[in-house]
């Protein structure tokens, strides 16, 4: 079995490299010429909306719970980070990939501390009452943003509020290794001791709390875990987009992310991960085709949604897992047969 | 007398959600939309009763008759097919169905804010020396009116009796010879009624509308009826008042702009502390 | 068994590559890619053979979302220039007429993310300048990487101070709300004699709560009275600030937020028996008073022009547009948009070149008559040019006077 698993491991490993190199061959050696910035920056929106959503879908998919607030706590992780990067930057001038590396910590750390601060009063609740205090939250968390602007130490900048020249740090390739890792211990941690309780207590709660598992416990790191993964697309977001606006991170907001997990499967990081690209991603290139699109596009992301609860509430890929390794056992195994 | 008047439209628009919520237990969240279509409605009505003749506010029927067009539409197609999945996919469908108006509305009239041409000209009165205009006496009265004749309706008649059955026991009320899923969409027909006439109430005061508008209406008012227990008429009354007066406290004399965080502080403060609010009876939770 | 859904992701955006690759090319005109080695060469390109005829620009604007209104005015603002400098021969430089180009008009969907993938779109094609764009948000999230990679942005509605100090690539056809605080304060003061000024600014937004500190700063200079009452930007309900305002004895309410609230606003003033003049900025621009027209007596506002003017400009361009587009979207905001190409056209023929780097110093050093008055530039690139002040009478917007 080991022996399998280890190939299996390569196998992954090796798609991940190889997509990396596909895409530095795309951008970097400009075979997309002078569009290769407006596909890298599509990229990038993709993969922090990757992020958000898979660590969403962490509370929704593995924990049963929901929460309408995920975009609160994306702010809290694009403010902290910008601030601590801008007093930074402003003090010394360190390479871009320190201080992106800074901005992903601070913004993971920040936002994991207020996730956990909020987790630990809030999950005695669940199901409607829970989902409405992650709203009130992140509505919360948007109105002292809105209003409260900590003037700047050094240099003319007000943080919080609108908040302009932030460092343009989150390069493609800095993201793509993020989004990956990112995703990576999302997926260990469900497979994880604490991951397979989480799930036993979405089961049952009570025969899992019976069979010895702390509930409360497991489900306040899992809401933490999921904060500091908000929080480091929240960064990202940051240093990509170099303003931030208070309002961008509204309840409208939530409610996309929500929707992007529920349409590519609660209980399926593969379906998070191909419902974020593309749901961000492709409105912008089919308003190429179709201008109207455009104008159209929430609507028909509601009907989607609506349609998909309907007929089938587990999403475009239900619980289902996308695995390389397992695919190409699969083609080669038949094959093998074909060959026999 | 700050936020009586604003404090009036939260307890009527609250007053839609307790219904639905005291029922189905399930938060619809398109209900403010519900009253972005009354809106609508009323843009569109009142200008051909203005020109039939008839006095502005007859509009509010064309507004009921759509937003219970609607409502039920809501009910029939999209929460009927998922009520017995669990209550995480009703939540999510009521989102959908919000976003489906909200995005609905923005393709059929666009995103300019439209103004409700005037329905009332009230003259503001002194009352004990504090003048209160004439529109904030007329919503608050309305809501004392509409939940008065609920809080009857529900005790009394026998439509109403079954109503407060169904949350308890579904089987034995279908055993009883209650057709449940007949209460739950009259359920939705009456808290779309209340929807027109807060839609009425929220346009004499605030004329400009737009597609968005059931949004912050929607959570504010649901903020109002869990302050005051979700499922209770009296308390959705009492927690919309209440709101809308503390928030223009806040407003005035604390936090001009941030006064909504205290808002939904609230709304958290009661829900960890006092789940079924103000005026809600603690039910136990089967497991 | 790590991450082995990946290969999922790269075929999606392989798909998904591929059909911006097609679709880009097919909305394409073909003049971006033909040109695509002579950015920046400007006037050289002429002369050494690859002379193709045409500038590209390309615009952004809030096509769809919240502000959608305004996008669309826009666009049609900016197309209308585009077609009137060619139907008058193009774009002269260096004795050759080119015909002057839109690479694309990009929809920000007043959202700073989709203007980043907005303005990274426009640069993929060789422009000369990008105009755009509206809410200064959506604006400052791009200004900067132009200005690093020496693209030419105008903008023609973002008023927030800040903007156009970000470089020398950067500038702006309207005003900037450093300039409009104290004008709101000075049209209070001297032209409506208030003493006792109450202010109503919405807290959470830079636009309403930058305005009434610019504002204050003048009223304290001038040493007027006033008392600041907050709100938010998505209030509905103002009839707490404005029983304080009058208890005040205010003689005149400034209200610099949003015009989608303005209705509401106006209203409740005149219903708690404010009969005084009421003052806004620019936002007001756009305002629906259908039903309130009454109301709407004694209410002013800053504009960048007044489209009712009967000068010669305003009328040819109000006819134009209405024969073009009838009169949807016809705003401040599609005359700007319509001024801001047709002074960049200026700027490359005062410099013979459309080259950014060129034409940014003939802008700098231009004087150019727009439709709401002379514009020219500060060190900043901030515009200099008169305030328009337009007043509703009977519901009809007029105008009131300059300043």
């Amino acid at each position: 079995m080991p022996g399998i698993m280890k190939k299996r491991y390569l196998i992954t490993f090796a798609s991940v490299v190889l997509l990396f190199l596909l895409l530095c061959l795309l951008f970097d050696a400009g075979l997309l010429g002078r569009r290769s910035d407006y596909f890298n920056g599509l990229l990038t929106v993709g993969m922090f909306y990757i992020i958000v959503v898979c660590s969403l879908n962490l509370l929704t998919g593995y924990m049963g719970e929901f929460s309408l607030g995920q975009a609160g706590f994306m702010a809290i992780g694009a403010y902290s980070s910008a601030i601590v990067t801008t007093l930074i930057s402003d003090a010394v001038s360190l390479p871009a990939i320190v201080l992106y590396l800074i901005a992903v910590i601070v913004g993971a750390l920040v936002s994991a501390v207020i996730g956990l601060l909020v987790g630990i009063p809030a999950l005695r609740l669940s199901g409607d009452y829970l989902c409405i205090v992650t709203v009130a939250v992140a509505e919360i968390v948007r109105v002292i943003l809105s209003n409260v602007g900590i003037p700047a130490i050094t240099g003319s900048a007000t943080f919080g509020k609108s908040f302009a020249g932030i460092a343009h740090v989150s390069d493609y390739h800095y993201v793509y290794i993020t989004t990956v890792i990112c995703v990576a211990v999302m997926y260990c941690y469900i497979r994880s001791r604490y991951g397979r309780a989480l799930i036993a207590i979405r089961e049952d709660r009570i025969a899992a709390a019976a069979s010895g598992i702390n509930v409360t416990r497991t489900k306040v790191l899992t809401f933490t875990i999921s904060a500091a993964f908000a929080g480091i697309a929240g960064a990202v977001y940051a240093h990509y987009i170099t303003t931030l606006v208070p309002t961008y991170f509204n309840f409208s907001k939530s409610s996309e992310f929500l929707a992007i997990v529920i349409l590519g499967g609660s209980g399926s990081m593969t379906g998070s991960v191909v419902a974020a690209l593309i749901l961000s991603a492709l409105p912008q290139l089919i308003s190429y085709v179709v201008p109207a699109f455009v104008s159209y596009r929430m609507l028909i992301y509601a009907v989607i949604l609506v349609v998909v609860m309907i007929f089938r509430p587990g999403g475009l890929f239900g619980r289902r897992e996308f695995s390389m390794a397992g695919t190409l056992e699969k083609l080669t195994s038949r094959r093998k047969q074909q060959a026999a | 007398m700050y936020g009586l008047n604003l404090g009036s439209v939260y307890a009527l628009t609250a007053l839609g959600y307790t219904m639905v919520y005291g029922i189905i237990r399930m938060i619809n969240f398109a209900h403010g939309d519900f009253i972005m279509v009354g809106g609508f409605t009323l843009f569109y009505t009142i200008p051909v009763m203005n020109s039939l003749g008839l006095p502005p506010w007859f509009a509010v029927f064309a507004a009921i008759i759509v937003c219970v067009f609607v409502g039920v539409l809501t009910e029939q197609i999209a929460y009927k097919p998922v009520r017995g999945q669990s209550s995480t996919t009703a939540l999510i469908t009521a989102l959908g169905m919000s976003l489906v108006l909200e995005n609905g509305a923005l393709v059929l009239f666009g995103s300019s804010p439209r103004n409700v041409p005037p329905m009332f000209s009230l003259p503001t009165i002194t009352l004990f020396g504090a003048s209160v205009s004439g529109q904030t006496l007329l919503t608050l009265g309305i809501g004392i009116i509409v939940m008065l004749v609920l809080s009857l309706f529900i005790k009394y008649t026998k439509l109403g009796k079954a109503m407060r059955a169904v949350p308890e026991d579904k089987t034995a009320s279908t055993l009883v010879g209650i057709n449940v899923n007949k209460i739950i969409t009259i359920t939705f027909a009456i808290g779309s009624g209340l929807a027109a006439v807060a839609s009425m109430m929220y346009t004499t005061s605030y004329v400009s509308i737009k597609n968005e508008l059931g949004i912050t209406l929607g959570l504010k008012a649901f903020v109002a009826a869990v302050f005051g227990g979700i499922g209770s008429v009296t308390g959705a009354m009492a927690g919309g008042l209440l709101l809308g007066i503390i928030e223009n406290l806040v407003k005035v004399y604390m936090l001009p702009g941030a006064y909504e965080a205290v808002t939904y502080m609230i709304l958290i403060i009661v829900l960890l502390v006092r789940p079924t609010g103000l005026f809600g009876k603690a039910v136990s939770e089967k497991v | 068994m790590k991450k082995k859904f990946r290969k999922t992701a790269a075929l999606f955006m392989t798909l998904a590559l591929t059909a911006g690759m097609l679709a880009g090319c097919g909305g394409d005109t073909g003049s971006g890619d033909s040109t695509s080695a002579s950015s920046g060469s400007g006037t050289q390109s002429a002369d050494s053979g690859d002379f193709d005829g045409t500038i590209l620009i390309a615009g952004i604007a809030p096509l769809t979302g919240s502000l959608a209104s305004w996008g669309e005015g826009a666009q049609n603002g900016y197309n209308l220039a585009i077609q009137q400098v060619n139907e008058a021969g193009g774009v002269e430089i260096d004795g050759q007429s080119y015909q002057l180009e839109s690479a694309v008009f990009a929809d920000d969907r007043s959202d700073a993310t989709e203007a980043v993938s907005a303005y990274n779109n426009c640069v993929s094609y060789d422009i000369s300048a990008v105009i755009g764009s509206c809410s200064s948000s959506c604006t400052l999230s791009f200004v900067e990487t132009a200005q690093e990679n020496g693209m030419l942005v105008i903008t023609p509605y973002s008023t927030n101070a800040t903007i156009c100090s970000t470089g020398d690539y950067i500038f702006r056809t309207c005003f900037s709300d450093a300039d409009q605080g104290p004008t709101l304060a000075q049209l209070a003061t001297e032209e409506f004699g208030a003493t006792n000024i109450a202010i109503i600014a919405a807290e959470d937004s830079d636009y309403c709560a930058g305005l009434a500190e610019a504002m204050e700063a003048a009223l304290d200079e001038m040493g007027v009275a006033y008392e600041h009452y907050g709100c938010a930007t998505t209030d509905t309900d103002y009839t707490a600030q404005i029983f304080e305002a009058i208890n005040q004895g205010a003689d005149a309410l400034i209200y610099p937020n949003n015009y989608d609230t303005v209705p509401n606003f106006v209203q409740q003033a005149r219903d708690a028996g404010y009969d005084g003049p009421i003052l806004g900025g620019d936002a007001w621009d756009g305002t629906d008073v259908t039903g309130y027209e009454d109301k709407f007596d004694n209410c002013y506002y800053l504009a960048h022009l007044d489209l009712s003017a009967d000068t010669e400009a305003v009328q040819n361009y109000v006819s134009a547009y209405e024969a073009e587009y009838g009169d949807s979207g016809l705003s401040a905001v599609s005359s700007l948009y319509y001024d801001t190409v047709m002074m960049l056209v200026q700027a490359m023929e005062e410099a013979n070149s459309y080259d950014p780097a060129v034409v940014k110093d003939a802008l700098s050093n231009i004087t150019y008559e727009s439709m709401g008055g002379t514009i020219t530039y500060d060190e900043n690139g901030d515009a200099v040019k008169p305030f328009t002040i337009e007043t509703f009478e009977n519901g009809v917007l007029t105008y009131y006077g300059s300043f």
